[in-house]
């Protein structure tokens, strides 16, 4: 499984970038706009203000009167307009407002600086009809073309706020103000801050990245380093395990060949010590024949046994000495052929005239194994072999010895005082299932989740490497199969190997 | 071929009665074998497991009882323990072509065995030890049963002087703890130093390791068994190669095995017994040869003395204060000569 570190930390880090610079953009725009809509309503009112202040007593209230009786078509008549128009014009002068309306409660434009407006019915306006209620309503718009106090605009972006005006008697609203006011300058301003604050993000998010970028590329080719180097030692640990389980096996079996060489030897030693005592007798029997044959067909032979006396008295054999030199040689023959069996067994097991991967019936490689097993360990524990019948099947035969030396010799190492190993081979639908069960101490819960971590070992400083276990289970998953163990403290353990009958990954290396 | 039917298809020889041999192994070729082998000089009676020769133990008396390690049902080293308990005066040789360490060492502190021979066994060799074995046991009917070991007042009543050549400082503490308050005990951390102290004589039992510095100390041990048999040699290691053990016992008869990391109480008890060994060897100097080694070879003499001569010049101090060591070559290999050659 290869994680690509530098992919993801890039596709996250661009994905985290665009959210982060979005929101910002988006949070400063609105937040800005708000304020500036805030401002600018303050203003607006106090323009408003100013301008009712000024006006509104003189002008605006006598008109409101005289529009009450007034048609709307005919409210732009009204002869006090030419003055208000003129004496508004000249408050506003320099100010931030581009148009003023006024409005009767009925919604109808009563004046507006631009004066073809007046007259309009704005009855159905949201901000006219809230403004109506008493809220101040204010919004930011945009005019393509606006006519302005004095001369018509293009491209401003306006504050439009409806403002109820009170009376200042009563109290009561006798009316509504709709004043524009110029909000372009601002605007530019924070949309070229909002374009400087964008771009000083995406500068420093982009910095950022890279510095990411540098650290992770660093940090992908360690790993591949790391990946690689401990592929290599792996390899190398696998291989030096091999060799020294294949050593601890050859000194068993060496030590077994000790055995017929010894009584081979002896037997053979005292033969030939036989034999030469056979010579003087066999050259008499010989002599002795020769006389009869050549002496005439008389009933009697003569023979001087003073001259015989001296070399015959020399012979004490007897029939029985024959028959022991027979029986000794029949013994060699028995120990060179079981010299030559565990010969044969150690080169099946290790398999190394042969090619390594091959068509094997597994009971055939576990006979073997068993039978190199048993010289390496102790004599007190028995091994059973219950083997079903089982196809052949496309496997690395040495490998999987391997395997099987190291559950066999694991178990015998469980077994504290007598004991037995069995081991059960059976065909189960499309697996074949190897079971190495001992009667042994069992594996403790403590122990029990680490036995297949490299390195890992229960026995003293020195002894084992703790990587049979670990090595055993990298063979059966490169054969595409998968092993299992099941313990009872104080009982024993099991276990189990299953095998795929068809291969699906390559076993060779 | 049951051991009955072998010794009786064999004619007995009519001089008088020759030594009585029991060989016991579960491989049937094996005893055929040394019975053939045996039977021109021995009775030779056979068995195929630890039992079938124990029962024969039991019926009649055996001078030697050869037998193999590795057996189903009962080990060699199990077998000879009993032997050793029912009939003490047979001698016991073990023969196997199987190293296991373990056994190796049980067959030592266990079994007390005389010889631990391998297989395939020397065709000239074997005889001759069986026969020696043999003569011994007829010639000292009576045994050395195991020592109790002594209490306080016994050991301090011995005098008896521990010699311990160890270089760990540790070990010299836990041999003084054991034993120091009632027993005499010379301290050494070298070869040359332990030489030294040998040299003062009186020396009842030795406690040492198997490599003292770069220097193999076992050689020492061989070499003085020759001279020195009434010293009872108890043994220390860590780690100890089977060839090693295996000599210890055919040329050093080494008395107890203990391996290290060492138990206080087990040592406590092995010093006094080894103690009390010593001190029914003096009462009966004859039973001496029942440990009787084999000859250590002139080589053996040449490489202890290669040994010596090295270390002692690798560290000076040690030169010049054993002053009686001479560091020549010459001068050590004549000291040498002195304390073991007879």
């Amino acid at each position: 499984m290869h994680f690509r570190l530098v992919r993801y930390v890039t596709l996250t880090s661009l994905a985290f970038f665009l959210v982060a610079g979005g929101a910002l953009a988006y949070f400063y725009r609105s937040l800005s706009i708000d304020n500036m809509l805030h401002l600018q309503e303050s203003s607006n009112v106090n323009l408003t203000r100013v301008f009712a202040n000024n006006l509104w007593s003189s002008h605006f209230l006598p008109l409101l009167q005289e529009a009450v009786a007034t048609a709307a078509p005919d409210l732009g008549k009204n002869s006090r307009l030419q003055e208000i128009h003129r004496d508004t014009l000249e408050l506003m002068r320099g100010s931030s407002a581009y148009k003023i309306k006024v409005y009767d409660l009925r919604g109808r434009t009563i004046y507006s600086s631009e004066l073809q407006q007046i007259g309009e019915d704005k009855s159905d306006n949201a901000g006219f009809l809230g403004a109506a209620q008493g809220i101040t309503k204010t919004e930011l718009v945009h005019k393509e073309k606006f006519s302005a106090f004095e001369n018509v605009v293009e491209n401003r972006d306006l504050i439009q706020s409806y403002i109820p005006q009170y009376d200042p008697k009563s109290g009561t609203i006798v009316g509504v103000f709709e004043i524009y006011s110029d909000v372009t300058p601002f605007l530019a301003t924070i949309r070229s801050t909002e374009q400087l604050l964008a771009a000083v993000v995406v500068l420093a998010f982009s910095a950022l990245y890279l510095g990411l970028f540098v650290i992770v590329r660093s940090a992908e080719r360690i790993l591949k380093t790391q990946h690689r180097e401990r592929d290599l030692a792996l390899q190398q640990l696998a291989q030096s395990e091999k060799i020294a389980s294949l050593g601890q096996l050859v000194a068993g079996v060496s030590h077994q060949l000790n055995t017929p060489l010894g009584f081979s030897v002896s037997n053979v030693t005292l033969a030939i010590e036989a034999t030469r005592s056979f010579l003087l007798p066999l050259r008499v029997a010989d002599r002795l024949a020769v006389q009869v044959r050549n002496a005439p067909p008389a009933e009697r032979l003569m023979l001087n046994t003073a001259d015989a006396q001296s070399q015959l008295s020399g012979i004490t054999v007897s029939d029985k000495d024959g028959e022991m030199v027979i029986e000794m040689l029949g013994d060699v023959l028995q120990g060179l052929e079981q010299m030559r069996e565990l010969v044969e067994n150690l080169r099946d097991f290790t398999r190394l005239d042969r090619t390594k991967v091959v068509d094997a019936n597994l009971n055939a490689s576990l006979r073997t194994v068993v039978y190199v097993a048993k010289s390496a360990i102790p004599m007190r524990v028995q091994i059973v072999e219950e083997y079903g019948a089982l196809p052949a099947i496309e496997c690395n035969p040495s490998q999987l010895n391997q395997v099987f030396l190291n559950l066999i010799t694991n178990a015998a190492q469980a077994i504290p005082g007598e004991g037995s190993i069995t081991i059960r081979t059976a065909q189960e639908s499309d697996r074949i299932r190897i079971d190495v069960i001992d009667t042994g101490a069992g594996i403790p819960s403590d122990v029990l989740p680490h036995i297949f971590d490299s390195y890992f070992t229960t026995k003293p400083k020195g002894e084992g490497t703790g990587l049979g276990l670990p090595i055993t289970r990298d063979i059966v998953h490169s054969h595409g199969g998968e092993i299992a163990v099941e313990t009872a403290e104080g009982h024993g353990t099991t276990f189990t190997i299953t095998l795929p009958l068809i291969s699906r990954t390559a076993p060779g290396n | 071929m049951t051991s009955a039917t072998l010794s009786m298809s064999m004619p007995c020889n009519p001089t008088a009665t020759r030594g009585r041999v029991l060989c016991v192994d579960d491989e049937p070729n094996v005893l055929r074998a040394l019975h053939w082998l045996l039977q021109k000089d021995f009775d030779v009676s056979t068995a195929t497991s630890g039992q079938e020769g124990l029962k024969l133990v039991r019926e009649s008396s055996f001078d030697v009882v050869i037998s193999d390690q590795r057996m189903p049902e009962m080990s060699g080293v199990d077998f000879l323990r009993e032997v050793r308990a029912i009939a003490p005066r047979a001698m016991r040789i073990l023969l196997t072509g199987y190293s296991d360490m373990q056994a190796i060492l049980r067959s030592v502190n266990e079994s007390e065995i005389f010889r631990y021979i391998n297989k395939p066994w020397n065709v000239t060799e074997l005889p001759k030890v069986v026969a020696q074995a043999a003569e011994i046991a007829r010639s000292l009917p009576e045994v050395l049963t195991d020592p109790e070991p002594l209490d306080e007042a016994e050991l301090t009543a011995s005098a008896v002087r521990i010699l311990l050549l160890d270089d760990n400082p540790e070990v010299h503490a836990q041999v003084e703890l054991a034993i120091g308050d009632c027993a005499e005990v010379l301290h050494t951390t070298g070869v040359l130093d332990a030489l030294q102290q040998l040299q003062g004589g009186n020396i009842g039992v030795i406690v040492t390791e198997t490599n003292v510095g770069s220097v193999d100390s076992t050689r020492l041990i061989r070499l003085l068994k020759q001279r020195h048999p009434e010293i009872v040699t108890v043994v220390l290691a860590e780690t100890c190669g089977a060839d090693l053990v295996s000599s210890l016992i055919n040329q050093g008869q080494i008395y107890r095995f203990v391996p290290k990391p060492i138990k206080a109480g087990y040592l406590k008890i092995i010093l006094r017994s080894a103690v009390a060994r010593h001190q029914q060897l003096k009462r009966a100097p004859a039973l001496l040869r029942r440990h009787q080694v084999e000859a250590a070879d002139d080589a053996c003499v040449q490489t202890l003395e290669n040994d010596l001569y090295y270390s002692a010049n690798a560290t000076d101090t040690d030169v010049s204060e054993n002053s009686n060591v001479m560091a020549t070559p010459l001068g050590l290999r004549g000291f040498l000569k002195r304390l073991f050659v007879r």
